[in-house]
């Protein structure tokens, strides 16, 4: 279960960040500028478990800061987060922690770890990995020779088979071609029987109404609306201009 | 603080297993393209030796016998602190994309660096060990208390480089300014000499140097084959576990703006 309680999200960026000398400056320089701004306004969520929330909106407004936040990458500047799913995994881009000088193998093993799981547990799914990725031949080459999917889907290959709790996806999967996508997504509905808690960003209305039970629109740091997919959907397609292509 | 701090360690007991297998990776990947591979692990330390053993010995007379033995000790131990320092400067920027998009305890990145420095020390150490077998015989059975002072410099490293790692996300210019302070601390520290030749009254710069101390100790116990004063071990175990905490204390404390500056 995932409890958001008025959390907000402040990022903050400063000019004097960059060096020593300039922060010199800046510290006698009574016009120095720190730019604020809110990209999570008092957010309040309860994500019950097994629940498939679908995460929409435009770009800018917050879906990814509220996934890391949920993720445990960030920490919110107010309000409060609990979050007790014991196996959690967040897909916020697909290939991260591989080392392009490690063989496929090695990646494998090192992002498995990366992710808190424990190493024994990955000698009965390591075959299954595999072959679900479709890396094939290639398992035993350093993954700089990898092309930028067959990167990607053995990151998601690897965090589908970690058997996780709770699955945080961001917008991973536009980089597969279409039959990787659709392997994706069954292994995804599958997963329904695993009652797994699943979140999802997506830009694609196909992809949120096929699994999704739940969406929330976010909409400038704020939730616009929670609840049925169609609905919300529907409501958030009508905020678009006719000629745009994507929802 | 206390609480956190114990937390802290608990979490990281968690990924002890990513630990391992960093560590492997950072052995494994650092040597890549290179055609000498881990033989520059020790051709570093041969050759600064060897030149300090010439400048020292025969330009200018350190008057110290055996002066290899005075010398390699504390340059090894000097090598793997300020290495690991180095190391850890720029480790936290290097792993950007690791810590903004995966939530693991970003601190393993640079206790993993640390722990790889200690490993090139002590292979190091244990070659120098045959060398003075075979050159300056005996040993003395002082030497077993190495471990324990080794034991006390890998806290007091990693406290360091905790630190420094934390403050070079901040100021990206840190760790240019590490190695240039680097340079000057080698002087004031007593690698070369032996620290009561310091004037007593600049003697303070050498002993508020936690390191400087370490080394001395290194020398008693290998050098001069005494028994350090235990006043000067306590003082040192306790300035090291200070350090280490305050180490993990900070860290704890700016971890989650690095996944926003860095």
């Amino acid at each position: 279960m995932i409890i958001c309680k008025d959390i907000s999200k402040k990022f903050r960026w400063y000019e004097r960040s960059d060096s020593l000398k300039t922060s010199f400056v800046k510290f006698f320089d009574k016009s120095k500028k720190i730019w604020e701004w809110y990209v999570l306004k008092d957010i309040n969520l309860n994500i019950k478990e097994g629940e498939k929330v679908g995460l929409i909106g435009k770009n800018g407004c917050g879906k990814s800061t509220l996934l890391k936040l949920i993720a445990g990458i960030h920490i919110p500047t107010s309000g409060k987060i609990i979050n007790n799913s014991s196996r959690m995994l967040a897909l916020i881009e697909l290939g991260v922690g591989f080392y392009k000088d490690l063989t496929g193998k090695e990646n494998i093993k090192l992002n498995w770890v990366f992710n808190g799981l424990p190493k024994s547990e990955l000698k009965n799914k390591f075959d299954e990995i595999v072959e679900f990725s479709g890396v094939g031949d290639f398992l035993n080459t350093p993954i700089k020779y990898y092309s930028s999917g067959m990167t990607a889907r053995l990151g998601f290959s690897v965090a589908i088979h970690a058997n996780p709790d709770l699955l945080i996806v961001d917008e991973v999967l536009a980089v597969g071609d279409a039959e990787f996508q659709q392997k994706c997504f069954k292994k995804i509905e599958n997963l329904y029987q695993n009652n797994i808690t699943l979140i999802f960003v997506s830009h694609n209305e196909a992809d949120i109404s096929k699994v999704c039970n739940r969406v929330i629109w976010l909409d400038e740091g704020t939730i616009r609306y929670d609840g049925n997919v169609q609905e919300a959907l529907n409501l958030y397609k009508e905020t678009i201009p006719e000629n745009a292509l994507y929802v | 603080m206390i609480y956190t701090f114990t937390s802290q360690l608990s979490n990281l007991w968690k990924y002890r297993q990513l630990a391992s297998e960093l560590f492997w990776t950072y052995i494994k990947l650092r040597h890549v393209g290179s055609v000498l591979g881990f033989i520059w692990t020790l051709l570093n330390p041969i050759l600064y030796i060897l030149t300090y053993w010439v400048v020292f010995s025969l330009i200018i007379k350190m008057g110290l016998q055996n002066y290899p033995l005075f010398l390699i000790p504390g340059y090894l131990a000097w090598n793997f602190t300020f290495s690991s320092i180095v190391n850890s400067s720029e480790s936290i920027l290097q792993s950007k994309d690791l810590i903004t998009k995966i939530a693991f305890p970003n601190e393993i990145i640079v206790l993993t660096n640390v722990v790889v420095g200690f490993v090139d020390f002590i292979i190091s150490l244990i070659i120098f060990s045959i060398v003075i077998l075979i050159f300056y015989p005996p040993i003395s059975y002082y030497i077993t208390f190495v471990p324990i002072i080794l034991f006390l410099q890998i806290l007091l490293t990693m406290g360091i480089s905790l630190i420094v790692a934390c403050i070079s996300v901040y100021f990206k210019d840190v760790p240019k300014l590490i190695v240039i302070l680097g340079n000057i601390f080698f002087f004031l520290t007593p690698i070369f000499y032996p620290l009561d030749i310091i004037p007593s009254k600049f003697r303070i710069i050498a002993l508020i140097n936690p390191l400087a101390q370490i080394i001395n100790i290194y020398h008693d116990l290998i050098y001069y084959k005494v028994f350090p004063n235990p006043i000067l071990i306590i003082i040192t175990a306790i300035v090291s576990l200070t350090v280490f905490t305050i180490g993990f204390v900070v860290f704890n404390k700016l971890r989650f703006s690095f996944a926003e500056l860095s």
